[in-house]
């Protein structure tokens, strides 16, 4: 893990030493080139005073006790020096450096007046001041590169506080807090991920909160269907006769069942979430059709109602068979509740505009036209419904039919003589 | 006593229906709320007690409660719901109710819930009815005379209770049927007086006073 502020920290404070040493270097020369010419410029007005005295006592009194001055006459004899152990020799005009005595000078020579004038300065000297002066220019510099590296952690630091204190609203936060964390007061270079965390946490508080309404209403639907059978166990006891006690062991055994398919219709409910791992693959619907009969045959036998495969129902769709089958047979099952005896409930299926339409049409008495769509809600209940539903047969038919990017519909028949389940899925042309 | 069970689901109504009955009581059964409410209206003195369940067709529970209460009328109400909140519980109780029971529950639960209701109705603190002779206990649907128990079937118990319920009261036999019998069975005309020729031979003819017609009561005194 790197610290956005060690990062800032480290990276401009090695810009700080770079550009502190660069600008310490570019000021030591400066500094120590100017200090020569300097120098050089006391030697010029030197030798320009030289040239008015006499025997160079005025010089001497200057105190410069390391600059040499010689004066030659026109004769080229020397008049005076006023270091008469270092005969300077008759040098050329201009700047020079000679050798006394083995220490080097560096000398300037001028002629004025019909007097040659030398004025000599050791190097040794001229570079200590030189660089006394340069450090003097350099130091500071070296001094102000932590200062500025201290101040400007400071800064980094205060200008990210408010990022410090948005890490520690999120560690704050309990799992099923609602509200999103606070914007305001962040820099802009922040604010787009803070809304964006917003998003994601408004999309999983919707989502928690569909979780928890789910498990509420499927707690509530379980109530109905295991209070029965408590009272139905209840009353085992009190039969008196073999026959009531078979009687009343078929209606534990009924409840047992509601309360099965009761959990069969919740758990495919609850797995009905979009998962992208289901392949969908080309399904004949004529074959599943077939198979759903097979499977609901027994039941409609049972109620004395006929299930009839469309003959011509021959078309091929995008699906899984664990998706399609379920879909069927919901909505099987729910034709089944609403056919009275001696009913007959079609299948089938037929290509439209480049889709494929499946059809389960019942002999029940239909649904109120406000009904129709309402139906498809989970755990929706019509009002005196006699079928003994639980609410989730046709919301698991929506759930499903979405997911493999189709529709549903019910529609009563128009001579009121039954309820039409229309799904649409995409066709896939053989 | 006789019981109303308003209740929409067939299989907890059945079983409702069933244990009730097993336990002497006359049980009728409606499963939405306007046939709750014409059975209370059009034979409003018959019945004690109503089973209410909260979500029913047509007319909510707590509507039917409400045009009950609001018409003043006070028999007993028993709500039975699988809306458990506490703000559903407050609210069934406020509107009248006398007792709430949330499902699932257990039939024995149920029972007892119904005596005590039937008990504080009376006016009773003892949960055992009693006369000079008799001791009758609904809980343990036990009879005891001078220490010796006495086996009743469920019909001769529940017609006993109903007398000892109003000890010294004249009950005509079509307010004994009623106490005794839903609508949905065949009642024979001579029916409580074959129950009462059993029932008197079991505890004692002289348990029972009969009033030429006008009705029976049951003897108090010793």
């Amino acid at each position: 893990m790197t610290s956005l502020r060690r990062r800032l920290l480290l990276s401009s404070s090695i810009a700080i030493v770079v550009v502190g040493l660069i600008c310490a270097t570019i000021a030591y020369r400066q500094v120590s080139a100017e200090t020569r010419s300097l120098l050089d410029d006391q030697l010029v007005q030197i030798a320009r005073l030289a040239a008015q005295t006499v025997d160079g006592s005025e010089i001497q009194s200057r105190g410069d006790e390391d600059i040499v001055v010689s004066v030659w006459g026109a004769d080229r004899k020397l008049k005076f020096s006023t270091a008469t152990r270092l005969g300077l020799p008759l040098p050329r005009a201009g700047f020079s450096e000679v050798l006394l005595q083995s220490e080097p000078y560096r000398v300037y020579s001028t002629l004025i007046g019909g007097r040659y004038i030398a004025v000599a300065q050791p190097v040794d000297i001229r570079d200590d001041q030189a660089e006394a002066a340069a450090l003097a220019a350099f130091l500071p510099l070296l001094v102000l590169v932590p200062v500025l590296a201290i101040v400007l952690a400071l800064v980094i630091r205060a200008q990210l506080n408010p990022v410090r204190q948005l890490a520690a609203q999120v560690a704050q936060r309990g799992p099923f807090e609602h509200h999103g964390l606070e914007a305001s007061g962040l820099p802009a270079e922040v604010i787009p991920l803070v809304d964006e965390i917003n998003r994601l946490l408004a999309r999983q508080n919707a989502a928690a909160q569909r979780e928890r309404q789910f498990v509420a209403d499927a707690a509530h639907a379980l109530r109905t269907p295991l209070a029965a059978l408590q009272l139905q166990a209840d009353v085992l006891e009190g039969a008196t006769s073999a026959d009531e006690y078979a009687a009343r062991f078929t209606a534990l055994r009924a409840g047992v069942r509601r309360a099965a398919h009761l959990s069969d219709q919740l758990l495919s409910v609850a797995r009905s979430q979009p998962d992208a791992d289901q392949d969908l693959v080309a399904l004949d619907v004529a074959a599943a059709l077939g198979e759903v009969i097979d499977l609901y045959q027994p039941a409609a036998a049972a109620a004395a109602i006929v299930l009839r495969l469309h003959p011509d129902s021959h078309a091929t769709v995008r699906a899984d068979s664990r998706r399609l089958l379920l879909i069927l047979g919901n909505l099987v099952d729910n034709a089944l509740r609403y056919t009275p005896p001696g009913g007959e409930i079609e299948l089938r299926a037929r290509r439209a505009h480049g889709t494929v339409q499946i059809e389960v049409q019942d002999q029940g008495p239909g649904l109120p036209a406000a009904e129709l769509t309402r139906v498809f809600e989970p755990f929706y209940r019509v009002a005196g419904d006699p079928g003994g539903g639980s609410g989730l047969g046709l919301a698991t038919v929506a759930n499903l039919v979405k997911e493999l990017g189709g529709d549903v519909r019910l529609r009563n028949r128009l001579d009121r003589s039954g309820l039409l389940a229309c799904i649409t899925l995409p066709l896939i042309v053989a | 006593m006789r019981i109303l069970i308003v209740e929409d689901d067939a299989m907890i109504g059945a079983s409702l229906v069933r244990g009730l009955t097993d336990e002497g009581y006359a049980v009728d059964w409606v499963r939405d709320g306007g046939q709750a409410e014409a059975a209370l209206i059009d034979r409003h003195h018959e019945f004690h007690l109503v089973l209410l369940d909260l979500g029913l067709p047509q007319r909510d529970g707590t509507e039917v409660l409400r045009h009950l209460r609001a018409a003043g009328d006070n028999i007993l109400v028993l709500i039975i719901t699988a809306r458990d909140s506490l703000a559903d519980r407050i609210e069934g109780l406020d509107l009248g109710a006398d007792d709430f029971l949330v499902k699932p529950f257990e039939l024995t639960e149920l029972k007892a819930r119904i005596r005590a209701l039937a008990r504080r109705h009376a006016g009773r603190i003892e949960p055992q009815l009693k006369t000079a002779v008799l001791t009758l206990d609904p809980a343990a649907r036990c009879v005891v005379r001078a220490d010796r128990r006495i086996q009743l079937t469920a019909r001769e118990f529940a017609l006993l209770e109903a007398l000892m319920q109003r000890p010294g009261v004249l009950l005509s036999r079509t307010q004994l049927e009623s106490r005794i019998y839903s609508w949905s069975e065949a009642v024979e005309s001579n029916a409580v007086e074959f129950l009462l020729h059993g029932l008197r031979q079991k505890i004692g003819a002289d348990q029972i006073e009969n009033v030429r017609g006008v009705g029976w009561r049951i003897v108090t005194g010793s």
